[in-house]
């Protein structure tokens, strides 16, 4: 099988700075050679969505370790009512994390205003993502099946609890390609050095070929692994060795031309010698002005490291990344089980002007309209209270926000029973979620089949469906 | 899809009206048209396609459709059908994908849903009592789908004169008569060299090695068929042909190091398992003992502690250690055991009969619960006893003798312990698991049900009792009691049995009763039995109630009886299926763990037929059967043949075996080829091979991640193989490929240019390089060091030095080592260092001792491990029970009647005094284990005309001391390191006579340190060529020429010639 498409690679040589590039690093001999071969299509090429679809790629904003929904974006009266009483039988018992549901309600302690045209509900804790209510779409019906992070994170990326199957973004990646392979096509990256929990499984290919899986950029330092050369190795020795390689593999390749592969793997060595040239410049931040970092809160210690990465991602699906996933609290930060006070007020201070500044930088960028921005976490915050003054985690009712890429902002889908636990009307389950998340860029969850030991496997594992009422 | 309540009211109201006159009418007339359009169809329709789901028995989204009632009382979503109202009815609605979209497996044609039209517009006339079974889900086509037949033996084609002299096992003979069918002729044989190459990766997965391409002549050699024959024998027979084949087998069985989810904890007894494998594929284990001893090695065989860890192929599912849905995990690891069976052993993608009876295969849901049936007692276990049957029923009545007598006694105290115990829980607090949960937990195991107890055990896993914390908690009458009671117990201790020896991380059963198993969505509850696939034995399995001293249920035995039996049309076709796909790439059926109709139906189902009863004829003998492939003509043909016009039409992927597809090095073959070339594997050079990397499922290693390694979640049949600018970057980029350059490099040091380039081509692709290549190599190694810079840094730790205070013969000049420096001294080449008598010694001066019982190294050839085989000659230190300063050897190898490694310390008593030149070394004649063995000797040069001390030590290692570990002097930076000088140092492959030590004279030299020369450390004056390779921190000071030579071995790492075989 042969994986780098000839038309694509004069498309994004012959865009510039990829052919200058190529024959800078290659020699010029070697570009031409590789401009010359043939073989079959990239399985990364971009590939047409099966139906319309307004988003091109996606910027997932992971709250990881659950925020609490009902004191961000789904205000419950009733809990000021019964707070110190424990959960009516009424509301059915839920098996939690840590064994809590016998125990007293905790009642929010925010303030809460409407927001924008859409008179959107949002707590006091969220100041920055109020201005910009009118492009959410709140879901306050979701509900998934994972009790622990473990669980929670993975089924939230992967649709089961389970190890084993393709993240999202592989399966984004899979149906539409890339626009752009000097980069990665799915990229992660994470707001503080903890590990997410389950680590790179999150975003892995599951039972996929590891075309598709999603690269974890580093802030710090060269941004992928082994981009560059050790540093005892100059450029121009670089190059040199890289010339005389190529040479050995043509070479080689003469009388083998029913092995595929072997162009493949020479023309691997080309892109990756592209990506080591694109991918410090993509993640090069010098050239935004300090208007534009202040919007993400570059500017401020608490907000810099997440308004980096949100800004990252602006330039990323920029320049053409299909699906880009942000880890805020990396670690299971939000995972507030006690203090749920001191642990939310710090972790949205973290986030809410980074978010903030990314849709006002996207929307004037004119890059809202085909960026899809989904925020939200593994799952939601437990009305009954844990210690005293923290929340279990709660899969069973919990709210996620979406904006931009053809959805319809300002509105609110979906209702959790009056305290908050279960979802009720216009219940989501992830399926029914990533269904979505397909059908606003354009692929069928239906159709989107990839086979694997006998199965035809989808996204949903058979079971999601599409809610088209969040499209505008 | 939601509907308003109201609307929903308003419909069902409808129903009931128009329902009540239609079964009036229904029985005013027999029959009617209406009565013919429910038979033509109605019925047919919904027994096809929506009774399995939408029934009695199953009631997918609360929906009945095989009874009249169920039909118009409708679903989660409403009626069904509205009789006389088709526009009403979702039926209708779901048929035609507007609303749902039923059934699932694709829209019916539109003449069937027009009929159902007909049918609701003539108010779907039901006839009374009427209730709808799905028709024998199994259908005689099913009966007849290739891999359910019974194995045939077909008869070996008999092809043309020409062909058959082509031929060179019955192989090839099936494999001729299918090509002479398209007028396809087989290619030519394989050029030699490539040919040596390709057998030798297929047998054990690393290149040829320099004493095999001697021997071949290059592969010249292998033109004699007899010669093949001869050499596959020698490599199925090397200990490396155990490693390779293990891989495949671990990738199936989904083997981890670790338990995956977010702790991702070790498991430190997986790896018995892997080890197992590699031992049952060199010992040629027949495959359906193979079998039987991982599904049930605890029945069959309980006493053999093999046949025990090879139920660890039970254990290696995920495991989430603080899940508090303790029966939702429970479920998930019968799933998976299910489901990875069906997998390895049978080629049966079960997982979508979890659900439903699978869309494209005759798998029901039922038969899936049947398998899983064989689980239900499963029981995994951390102590499984080994022994006997004798044994276990010896000790089982002792214990049950001690168990009656004291069952009052432990019962009054457990009423005591355990409500404490349970409160003061060291880990998860038991109260956190739900309350059901809980009851189970708090019951005594002995009240328990066979399931309580799996579950109980299972959660108990996440907290330990503390019962030496009990007195803390115990109120003081309690406390009395207890002790008195703890009294009473101890009397009853004589008739304890003896404990046995057990064996962790290994599978049984919970006891000789099984836990009932259902189908979790059936409202009937139907106990499921133990049972086959329904197509294949429709009757329970049979089950034979083992010994009772086993405590087990037999079930597993039965599942793995029946799985490696003979008459089993599965099993022998999928192990034989997949030895071919390692071989050729490509399955006979290309879907090896999926023989279903989203398979592949194989190439050739009769030479797949023959080989599988071949293969049982010949007792299951993997070996026998890669003996038979790889001395095949047709595994003998050419990669390089291009396909002509005929071939590209007929058989553009060469299903036909036109000729061998040329493959990609899997990630675990380029690690160990590469480290091959550095010279850290070779035959009986234990772990150093990628397949003892341990997999940790959250951070694998990155090559072979990166080179698609299955990701060890769930059984992997096939790996992918792709290309990827990640896999360039981290062979081009990564320090690792840097770090091996520099040590082959290292090692070719001595060759001259031409001699270097050519020897690279040998050990990287076994050829001679051609003029053109030394040329090109050559030019480019010119042109690197022209514009690489000399390096002119040098550190204060490589200054050298002269000793002080020889006041006999020539000051020599010494290496300043010291534990915080960063120098490291070492001989990479590791090949020339002796397996049996040796003499080393040298001039040293020792500055300090460590604090503790470290060792001062002046040299070693040993890791620290004391596992692992090598010497080490140094000097005690302070905390040392052999006293300070005294001049030792430590001595790891085997001994004359074990075959595990043995440690010794071999002490002189002979002291040196600190910061005093002393001559020091040992001879060692290894076979001698009496007090003449060994041979210490020392002498103070700063006293004139010192005498040599000597000293006549015994020891028991005689046998394998070294295990490819290079020669370091004083040892490594930071671990038994040397502080001071050290002058010279000598090593013989000899034990030197004193008189000969006293001469100063060399036997069999290996080596001759000297550091006399700042641009030459470690310069090795004895023409042996053995020079020290030296390195300051992470990278060593090379010249431009040697920067060159790292650089080209480099870029040949990462050469598709190197990565590809032809």
């Amino acid at each position: 099988m042969s994986y780098f498409s000839r038309r694509h690679m004069l498309a994004s040589a012959g865009a510039g700075f990829g052919a200058v590039a190529l024959a800078g690093i290659l020699g010029r001999e070697a570009a031409a050679a590789a401009a010359g071969s043939t073989a079959g299509p990239s399985p990364l090429a971009p590939k047409p969505p099966h139906v319309g679809g307004r988003a091109k790629s996606v910027i997932f904003l992971f709250m990881e370790g659950g925020p609490s929904h009902i004191d961000l974006f789904d205000p419950k009266p009733a809990l000021d009512r019964l707070a110190g009483k424990p959960v009516p039988e009424s509301f059915g018992r839920v098996i939690t994390a840590m064994g809590e549901f016998g125990s007293p309600i905790l009642a929010p302690k925010r303030s809460w205003k409407q927001h924008g045209e859409g008179g959107l509900w949002i707590s006091d804790w969220l100041p920055h993502i109020a201005t910009q209510a009118d492009e959410l779409a709140v879901i306050r019906s979701c509900w998934t099946n994972g009790i622990n992070h473990s669980g929670g994170v993975c089924q939230m990326n992967t649709g089961t609890q389970f190890a084993g199957r393709p993240s999202l973004g592989s399966w984004v990646t899979y149906g539409l390609g890339t626009e752009n392979e000097n980069l990665p096509a799915f990229v992660v990256m994470q707001d503080r050095e903890d590990a997410v929990v389950n680590g790179p499984r999150n975003w892995g290919s599951g039972f996929m070929p590891a075309v598709y899986q999603g690269a974890a950029l580093e802030v710090e330092g060269p941004p992928l692994p082994n981009l560059a050369p050790p540093s005892h190795v100059t450029a121009a020795q670089q190059r040199l060795a890289l010339d005389y390689l190529q040479r050995r593999n043509r070479r080689h390749q003469d009388g083998r031309d029913a092995n595929s592969e072997l162009d493949a793997r020479i023309r691997s060595y080309e892109l990756a010698f592209q990506m080591q040239a694109h991918a410090p410049d993509a993640v090069d931040l010098s050239r935004e002005t300090a208007e534009t970092k202040a919007l993400y809160g570059l500017d401020d210690k608490e907000t810099a490291a997440f308004g980096r990465n949100c800004l990252l991602a602006r330039r990323l699906v920029e320049r053409g990344v299909r699906f880009v996933q942000c880890y805020h609290g990396a670690g299971s930060k939000w995972d507030a089980h006690k203090g749920i006070e001191g642990n939310h007020a710090k972790m949205c201070r973290e986030m809410d002007k980074p978010v903030a500044g990314l849709l006002t930088d996207l929307k004037r960028c004119g890059l809202l309209d085909d960026t899809l921005v989904v925020w939200g976490g593994e799952f939601g915050r437990t009305p009954m209270s844990e210690k005293g003054d923290g929340r279990d985690h709660n899969p069973s009712g919990f709210t996620m926000w979406m904006a931009g890429g053809g959805v319809r902002g300002g509105t609110v889908h979906g209702t959790t029973d009056e305290i908050g636990l279960h979802a009720v009307e216009n219940r989501l389950h992830v399926h029914d979620l990533h269904s979505t998340i397909l059908y606003l860029l354009g692929l069928d969850h239906k159709k989107l089949v990839y086979f694997h030991a006998g199965r035809p496997e989808r996204v949903d594992a058979n079971e999601g469906h599409v809610y088209r009422a969040i499209a505008s | 899809m939601k509907h308003n309540t109201w609307l929903h009211h308003l419909v069902m109201a409808g129903v009931a009206l128009v329902s009540a006159s239609a079964i009036v009418a229904a029985a005013e007339t027999v029959p009617t048209a209406a009565d013919d359009l429910f038979e033509i169809h109605a019925r047919p329709l919904l027994v096809a396609n929506c009774i399995r789901c939408h029934s009695e028995v199953k009631q997918e989204a609360g929906l009945n459709l095989s009874t009249r009632d169920g039909l118009l009382a409708g679903g989660d979503s409403g009626a069904a059908v509205v009789p006389g109202k088709p526009a009403e009815s979702l039926l209708l609605e779901a048929l035609r994908y507007e609303s749902f979209e039923m059934p699932p497996t694709g829209k019916l044609d539109d003449a069937a849903i027009a009929g159902i039209e007909q049918w609701v517009a003539a108010g779907a006339v039901w006839p009374e009592g009427t209730v709808l079974a799905p028709a024998n889900p199994i259908t005689a086509k099913d009966r007849d789908w290739w891999c359910y037949q019974p194995l045939t033996s077909p008869a070996v084609p008999d092809p043309a004169a020409e062909a058959a002299g082509w031929c060179r096992n019955e192989i090839d003979r099936f494999v001729v008569a299918k090509l002479a069918k398209q007028g396809i002729a087989p290619a030519a044989a394989a050029p030699p060299t490539t040919f040596l190459r390709r057998l030798h990766y297929a047998a054990t997965g690393l290149p040829p090695t320099e004493r095999l391409l001697v021997e071949t002549d290059g592969g010249l050699t292998l033109e004699d068929p007899a010669a093949v024959e001869r050499l596959v024998d020698e490599l199925l027979a090397s200990p490396t042909y155990g490693e390779h084949q293990a891989r495949f087998w671990l990738d199936l069985v989904r083997y981890a190091d670790s338990d995956g989810y977010r702790a991702d904890h070790a498991r430190p007894y997986a790896k018995e398992y892997r080890d197992y494998c590699i031992r049952s594929f060199n010992a040629d284990k027949p495959y359906d003992r193979f079998v039987m001893e991982q599904l049930a090695g605890d029945e069959i065989d309980p006493g053999n502690r093999d046949a025990i860890i090879a139920t660890m192929f039970l254990r290696h599912w995920i495991y989430e250690w603080n899940q508090r849905d303790v029966e939702g995990q429970w479920q998930k690891i019968l799933d998976d055991l299910t489901e990875t069976t069906a997998d390895v052993f049978l080629a049966q993608g079960v997982k979508c009969a979890r659900c439903h009876d699978h869309k494209f295969d005759p798998l029901l849901q039922k038969d899936y619960y049947r398998l899983q049936a064989f689980f239900a007692p499963f029981h995994p276990t951390e102590a499984k006893p080994v022994a006997d049957l004798a044994t276990l029923a010896a000790f089982a009545e002792r214990q049950q003798a001690w168990e009656q007598a004291t069952a009052d006694l432990r019962r009054r105290l457990d009423a005591i312990e355990r409500p404490l115990l349970f409160q003061h829980a060291k880990g998860q607090q038991p109260k956190m698991f739900p309350p059901e949960i809980q009851t189970m937990i708090a019951k005594r195991p002995e009240d328990r049900t066979p399931y309580e107890h799996q579950i109980a055990t299972l959660a108990a896993r996440q907290f330990t009792f503390q019962p030496e914390k009990l007195e803390e908690h115990l109120d003081e009458a309690a406390a009395a009691e207890r002790k008195q009671l703890l009294g009473q117990l101890a009397a009853y201790d004589s008739l304890k049995p003896k404990p046995l020896p057990v064996q962790a991380f290994v599978a049984g059963d919970v006891g000789p009763q099984a836990p009932l198993t259902r189908i979790p969505d059936d409202r009937t509850k139907t106990p499921i039995d133990p049972g086959f696939l329904t197509l294949l034995d429709a009757d329970a399995a049979v089950i034979e109630p083992p010994p009772a001293a086993l405590a087990s249920t037999g079930r597993r035995t039965a599942l793995a009886r029946w799985i490696a039996s003979e008459e089993n049309p599965l099993t022998a076709r999928v192990i034989v299926n997949r030895v071919w796909q390692q071989h050729f790439g490509r399955g006979l059926s290309a879907s090896a763990s999926d023989f279903g109709h989203l398979g592949q139906a194989p190439t050739h189902p009769e030479l797949l037929d023959w080989l599988a009863s071949w293969f049982i004829r010949e007792g299951w003998s993997i070996k026998k059967l890669h003996r038979l492939i790889l001395t095949s003509a047709t595994f003998r043909q050419t990669s390089a043949r291009d396909p002509d016009e005929q071939i590209t039409s007929i058989d553009p992927e060469n299903k036909l075996l036109w000729r061998v597809k040329p493959r990609r090095l899997s990630g675990e073959e380029i690690t160990d080829t590469i480290a091959a070339t550095a010279g850290r594997i070779s035959i009986g050079k234990t772990r150093r091979r990628a397949i003892y990397t341990p997999v940790q499922r959250n951070r694998p290693d990155p090559l072979l991640a990166a080179f698609d390694l299955p990701d060890r979640i769930q059984s992997a049949g096939e790996r992918h193989r792709t290309t990827t600018p990640m896999q360039a970057l981290l062979l081009a980029n990564s320090d690792w490929a840097h770090e091996q350059a520099r040590v082959i490099a290292r090692q070719l040091a001595p060759l001259p240019d031409e001699v270097f380039v050519a020897m690279l081509h040998r050990q990287l692709f076994g050829r001679v390089a051609t003029a053109d290549e030394l040329g090109d190599a050559a030019a480019f190694m010119a042109a690197y060091e022209s514009i690489t810079p000399i390096d002119r840094s040098r550190t204060e730790a490589e200054r050298l030095q002269s000793m002080p205070g020889i006041v006999d013969g020539p000051a020599a000049q010494a290496v300043a080592l010291s534990p915080a420096g960063e120098l490291a001294i070492d001989l990479l080449d590791t090949s020339c260092l002796p397996q049996a008598d040796f003499t080393v010694r040298g001039v040293v001066l020792l500055r300090s001792l460590y604090e503790n019982a470290n060792v001062r190294t002046i040299a070693a050839t040993w890791s620290g491990d004391p596992k692992q085989a090598g010497w080490s000659l140094g000097v005690t230190s302070m905390k040392s029970r052999y006293q300070p300063r005294n001049l030792i050897l430590q001595l790891v190898g085997k001994t004359e009647d074990a075959e595990h490694i043995h440690y010794e310390v071999v002490a002189s008593n002979l002291r040196l005094e600190l910061d005093r030149p002393y001559f020091a070394g040992v001879s060692v004649d290894l076979d001698d284990l009496s007090e003449n063995g060994i041979t210490f000797f020392l002498r103070d040069l700063s006293q004139p005309e010192a005498p040599l001390q000597t000293a006549q030590v015994s020891h028991e290692v005689n046998r394998f001391i070294h295990d490819g570990d290079p020669l370091r002097l004083g040892s490594r930076p930071d671990k038994q390191a040397w502080d001071g000088l050290i002058a010279r140092l000598r090593l013989d492959a000899a034990r030197l006579t004193l008189p000969e030590i006293e001469a100063g004279v060399s036997r069999e030299p290996v080596l001759d340190w000297r550091f006399d020369d700042p641009d030459a450390i470690a310069h090795d004056a004895s023409g042996r060529g053995h020079h020290a390779h030296v390195s300051v921190g992470p990278i060593e000071r090379l010249s431009p020429r040697e920067w060159a030579r790292v650089a080209l071995i480099h870029a040949l790492l990462n050469d598709n010639e190197l990565l590809y075989l032809d």
